[in-house]
């Protein structure tokens, strides 16, 4: 029973983020690969907040919400002038420099919180604790599943809302063409910024949410991989509409739960679960470029 | 409403713009003329937002708040995030541009496609759209409304939900036209609206344009097609003749003479002793057979012979249907000396015909033959090798490479000379007319073609390249010529 609670808690996190990253991907057409960045650094202010202040959950959250927002701007600036291929590479630039800094913000004499010891580098945050919401420490996994729940349906909510408004029409006319949209007085850089503020903004809940849950976090989750496995998810799930990233996050965090039932060593798992995702990826680039359930073709 | 003075724009070493002056008033209608290569484009990017002239005073006054952008700009300006010289700030001074391409967007549906250039929307600001729905809802009806009404004076009454890329080129070119004029448009420029469009289309495009000058005073500047001046006679009031980067206005009186005496393109192609066969082809289109005397042959041998062929894109018919729309197969037949010329209209299915002979979409049934020759199962280099030559309509030049690096791609060095100046510049910097005068001349020269076909040859050409390129296609050695065109009758 635990276990099943603990896959759907992964899955609520990660629908999160497939979602926000669709933002992004599907609704502006952008590719960006600094998302796992962005979910990490929501996990890292949640954790030293909750950790160094004492802050609990709520006040955390919204911290780590604000922070993602602003630092979304090394993402959206170079977006005004960067496009296709170039704002790819300009977005792993920014994966590297935040997976550098959470790697690198570290001084072992220095205690973590401090100034010189953000992050604890390479060994990480440990023993950041549950959510406390309103006195009640949601600790026990089953109210903490609600907890995750509940945050997704708002995030999902909010998601649901701005596609279909008048906003997210604006997101599409930009995708569809962009100097079109300039032409009829949009403003497609303020678009942008906007855009990815909101998706750095939810990813950051689900990093709040993942640094609460299992109570350690460090430099990993923010690798190229992460970015890789969250683009992944929304890709195969198919990006432009809302079902899509939901079918690819629980096909991708399902698929490595299926490949425990082979009894397979742990190091050959790994290898074989990263195969099975290219593998993935490969097959439906190449059958189904508009993803299982997605409306629009990455160009 | 707009006013421009000493606008100066040079490309390389090459002058484009050379102080052009202009003013345009309310309700005004502009023919802006002038030889491939003249700079029209240059100037409608320029007064659009688009470039950035090198140096000149463009003054907005579409509104009561009067807007000048002067030349060259300071860098410190672009620091001013309300100071922009850029299409999205000219476009809030009430001057939006149609594109030659139209540029709808596809992803969506006729009515969001104009209701999404309506300014100032509310629901356009994420915070509205997620805490004040109720008035974003209430301000999206009226929108709503207002481009339904719009779409049935445009004639696609019961098409609001149709996706933009599921309509005729005539109808999108009439979207395009009400997008821009719900964007706020007071000034419109056109570039090229009645390109590529049958009769009926240039009628309907007219019909709009003129109800938009008497019931809104929109001012227009029209770039168009030398064969196309002639349906703008009755509407332009002012016109423009650009010529060695100065603007002449009320142009040549001789030239004007001249833009209605010509002779259909066709001319071109007949000598005295031509024999012209005209024959019907299903869904309103042609075909005229023309053999030359220079060019006959004594047994009629079929070059190009197309039995029974069905075209699909995605699961619609795109040729093969015929006038009951029963799926029979599309037959044809072009014989050794032919120049075959196919005209159809719009949204036949000209390019797919010419896509699915060359191997660039899979024939759903049916047989090509290339000299009695199955090409079917050929991929599409095989086709050329076998002697089949298509140039398209657009994506006709490598945009990266310098014209004179084309022209030695395809074997073509001795054409080099005639391009002059240009040969060295990229392909990418070409005027549309210029390009399509390249991918004429760059076609591939290394054996003789069995059959060459041309999507649209003469689109972006004026008069005087027309007949050259006309000439062009009759140097070239070949057995047979296949032109598509739209249907202009």
């Amino acid at each position: 029973m635990n276990y099943l609670i603990h896959l759907l808690i992964y899955l609520d996190i990660y629908v999160i983020v497939a979602l926000s990253l669709n933002l992004v991907v599907g609704y502006c057409g952008m590719l960006t690969l600094a998302h796992a960045g962005y979910f990490a650094l929501g996990g890292y202010v949640y954790a030293l907040l909750a950790i160094t202040l004492g802050w609990s959950f709520f006040p955390a959250l919204l911290a780590a919400i604000l922070i993602a927002t602003i630092v979304s701007l090394a993402v959206s600036l170079p977006a005004w002038r960067l496009k296709g291929d170039f704002f790819v590479l300009g977005s792993l630039a920014v994966q590297a420099l935040l997976f550098s800094l959470f790697y690198n913000w570290f001084d072992p004499q220095a205690p973590l919180g401090s100034w010189s010891n953000l992050t604890n580098g390479p060994f990480g945050i440990a023993g950041i604790p549950k959510p406390d919401v309103l006195g009640y420490n949601v600790a026990d996994p089953i109210s903490f599943l609600i907890l995750a729940t509940l945050l997704t349906v708002i995030c999902a909510g909010i998601f649901w809302r701005l596609k279909a408004s008048p906003w997210g029409r604006v997101l599409i006319a930009m995708r569809e063409d962009e100097l079109a949209a300039r032409g009829l007085g949009k403003n497609t850089r303020l678009l942008k910024v906007q855009a990815l503020a909101i998706s750095c903004g939810l990813v950051a809940v689900a990093g709040a949410l993942y640094a609460s849950y299992i109570g350690y976090l460090d430099p990993s989750s923010a690798t190229l991989n992460e970015s890789i496995l969250i683009l992944s998810m929304v890709l195969v799930g198919g990006v432009g509409n809302f079902r899509g990233p939901i079918v690819g996050a629980i096909i991708l965090i399902t698929l490595p739960e299926l490949l425990r039932f082979l009894h397979l060593p742990d190091a050959q798992a790994a290898n074989l679960r990263l195969a099975c995702y290219g593998l993935l990826l490969v097959l439906m680039m190449h059958f189904r470029p508009q993803g299982i359930s997605g409306e629009y073709r990455l160009k | 409403m707009l006013r421009a003075e000493g606008l100066k724009k040079r490309f390389g070493g090459q002058v484009v713009l050379d102080g052009v002056d202009l003013e345009l008033r309310r309700g005004e209608v502009v023919l802006l003329r002038g030889e491939n290569g003249s700079g029209k484009t240059t100037l409608l990017n320029i007064l659009t937002g688009n470039l950035e002239p090198d140096a000149g005073t463009i003054r907005y006054q579409a509104d009561d708040t009067p807007r000048t952008y002067r030349f060259p700009r300071h860098w410190w300006q672009e620091l001013n995030p309300f100071d922009h010289f850029t299409p999205e700030f000219v476009a809030k001074e009430g001057v939006c541009r149609t594109w030659q391409d139209i540029r709808l967007f596809n992803g969506q549906t006729l009515r969001d496609n104009i209701v999404v250039a309506e300014p100032d929307h509310a629901g356009e600001r994420p915070l509205f759209a997620l805490f004040a729905q109720g008035h974003v809802q209430r301000t999206e009806q009226e929108m709503h409304q207002r481009a339904d009404a719009m779409l049935v004076r445009l004639g696609l009454a019961g098409r609001e939900s149709s996706s933009a890329d599921k309509i005729s080129l005539g109808q999108a070119k009439r979207v395009a036209i009400a997008r821009a004029v719900a964007a706020g448009a007071r000034v419109l420029f056109l570039d090229e609206p009645l390109a590529g469009l049958d009769h009926s289309g240039v009628t309907q495009i007219l019909e709009l344009l003129e109800r938009l000058v008497r019931e809104q005073a929109v001012t227009l500047v029209i770039i168009e097609h030398a064969f196309n001046h002639i349906h703008l006679h009755g509407l332009v009031t002012t016109d423009w003749l650009l010529e060695n980067g100065k603007l002449v206005p009320n142009g040549h009186a001789a030239q004007r003479t001249e833009i209605h005496h010509i002779y259909p393109w066709m001319e071109f192609f007949i000598d005295d002793a031509s024999t012209v066969i005209d024959e019907p082809l299903p869904n309103g289109a042609r075909l005229t057979r023309i053999r030359r005397s220079d060019r006959a042959v004594q047994n009629e041998e079929a070059v190009l012979d197309i039995r029974h062929l069905i075209l699909k894109r995605g699961s619609r018919v795109v040729i093969g249907l015929d006038d009951e729309q029963q799926e029979t197969g599309f037959n044809l037949r072009v014989f050794k000396g032919e120049i075959a010329v196919l005209q159809a209209p719009n949204g036949w299915g000209k390019s797919s015909l010419l896509a699915g002979i060359s191997g660039l979409i899979p024939v759903f049934q049916g047989d090509i033959l290339l000299g009695a020759k199955p090409i079917n199962r050929l991929p599409v280099w095989g086709r050329v090798r076998e002697g089949l030559h298509l140039i398209p309509s657009d994506h006709n030049v490598f945009p990266d490479l310098t014209a004179q690096e084309a022209l030695r791609l395809a074997g073509q060095q001795d054409a080099i000379a005639e391009l002059g100046i240009l040969a060295r510049r990229r392909s990418s910097e070409l005027s549309g007319g210029q390009k399509q005068r390249l991918a004429l001349l760059a076609e591939p020269n290394w054996a003789t073609p069995q059959l060459r076909m041309f999507d649209e040859p003469f689109a972006n050409l004026d008069i005087a390249a027309i007949r050259a390129a006309a000439q062009q296609i009759l140097s070239q050695t070949t057995n047979a010529v296949l032109i598509a065109l739209p249907s202009t009758t």
